[in-house]
């Protein structure tokens, strides 16, 4: 049988194993590494209050913190009524351009207890009902560096942050929320929505003393902005 | 999802044999002036080589099947009923009227090198067919190993009853 004729047969079958090897090994799973999800940022740059168009919206922003009661036990949360932005600089695709300073009143918190709130709340935080912008009084966060996420559209922000007459840095996360727009030609009005959540370790980096929360404190702020 | 795995199993254990006959043949043909005795000792057992590796997918057919060797879980055993039937076929080179044809075993095992040449044809041009082929390609490498590995084991212990048996013989002498 001329077809099993080994010169003819070899080559062959060392041909055909070459080519199943070859494509076996083409390393297109290296086209399966993600470098993550892709994501796209418009170019929204706001800049508050160098650009007098801009207004902050106090009324419709808040800061709300949480942490567990007594340490480990269901959430207890509050709020600060007292609130403003000093500057707000955000440049939505190019981080670095992104600043802001931000300040609350301590002794505005508010949980609902008016006796907790204007009692045991304002000792634990070294304040007192009448104290206006008076440095223990004045919680701050100044951002120092702002990143892109690269999780989703949101920015990481590196800040300081002063409470308790401490200052520390910090990390927080940015999300700008969207826009909403009414009215048209002149009568056009935009409304910008941005949060910003960070974590803090009130009783071991700033010297808060309490048995009925726990250390860990989480911070959610929610901004608007009107144009 | 079986049929391929019962694919995998049969190229895993039929496909690398034609690449060991030829080889063992084209080296036989080339090494003729040397010692031609062992040449063919190789090309002679190679049919029982392939016979051994049949014995072995017979082994690993009934671990499937087993505990209950019944006939319903042989039938459910059998995903691709004639390639396994004809896989099966390969002790019958234990017999040795059919062992004196070395050439028969290679085209016994040409059907399951086919297996591998049908997905280079059907698989090359999909991402997924390329994953398909590299399976193909490691049960490809694994029995051009077991398929040597056979032949070795082949020739040593005949090999080594060919050594007593002229030894026992040289005492009896």
């Amino acid at each position: 049988m001329k077809f099993l004729n080994n010169k003819i047969l070899l080559p062959l079958v060392i041909l055909i194993s070459g080519y199943g090897y070859m494509i076996s090994c083409t390393h297109e799973n290296d086209l399966l590494i993600s470098t993550g999800p892709k994501i796209e940022r418009g170019t929204l740059v706001l800049n508050f209050p160098s650009d007098g168009s801009i207004s902050f919206d106090k009324t419709h922003g808040n800061v709300n913190w949480e942490t567990p009661y007594l340490g480990e036990l269901s959430v207890l949360t509050g709020r600060f009524n007292n609130f403003g932005m000093t500057t707000f600089n955000f440049d939505e695709d190019n981080p670095a351009n992104t600043k802001f300073e931000a300040w609350v009143w301590v002794n505005s918190v508010n949980t609902s207890e008016p006796g907790r709130d204007g009692g045991c709340l304002q000792t634990t935080f070294g304040t007192t009902k009448d104290m206006t912008t008076d440095a223990a009084n004045v919680a701050t966060i100044k951002s120092k560096s702002v990143e892109k996420s690269t999780a989703d559209k949101g920015y990481i922000v590196k800040f300081d942050f002063t409470f308790h007459g401490v200052t520390k840095e910090l990390t927080g996360k940015l999300m700008y929320d969207g826009m909403q727009a009414s009215g048209d030609g002149a009568t056009l009005k935009k409304a910008y929505g941005f949060s910003f959540d960070f974590q803090f370790l009130a009783k071991t980096d700033f010297g808060i003393i309490s048995n009925n929360i726990a250390d860990n404190i989480t911070v959610k702020c929610n901004a608007i902005f009107r144009q | 999802m079986t049929d391929y795995i019962n694919q995998l199993q049969l190229i895993a254990f039929f496909s690398g044999y034609p690449l060991i006959y030829i080889l063992v043949n084209f080296l036989a043909i080339t090494c003729r002036k040397e010692n031609t005795l062992v040449q063919r000792r190789w090309i002679r057992l190679l049919p029982v080589a392939y016979a051994l590796v049949g014995t072995l997918f017979i082994g690993l057919l009934l671990k499937n099947i087993s505990p209950e060797l019944s006939l319903k879980n042989i039938s459910a055993g059998f995903h691709s009923p004639y390639l396994e039937v004809w896989g099966i076929m390969a002790i019958l080179f234990w017999v040795p009227a059919l062992g004196k044809k070395p050439v028969f075993s290679l085209l016994h095992s040409l059907p399951f090198f086919l297996l591998l040449i049908k997905d280079f044809i059907l698989q090359a041009n999909s991402i997924s067919g390329r994953s398909v082929i590299e399976n193909d390609m490691k049960m490809y490498s694994l029995s051009i190993l077991l398929n040597t590995v056979s032949l070795v084991v082949v020739f040593g212990l005949s090999y080594g009853l060919n050594h007593f048996h002229a030894r026992r013989n040289h005492t009896a002498n």
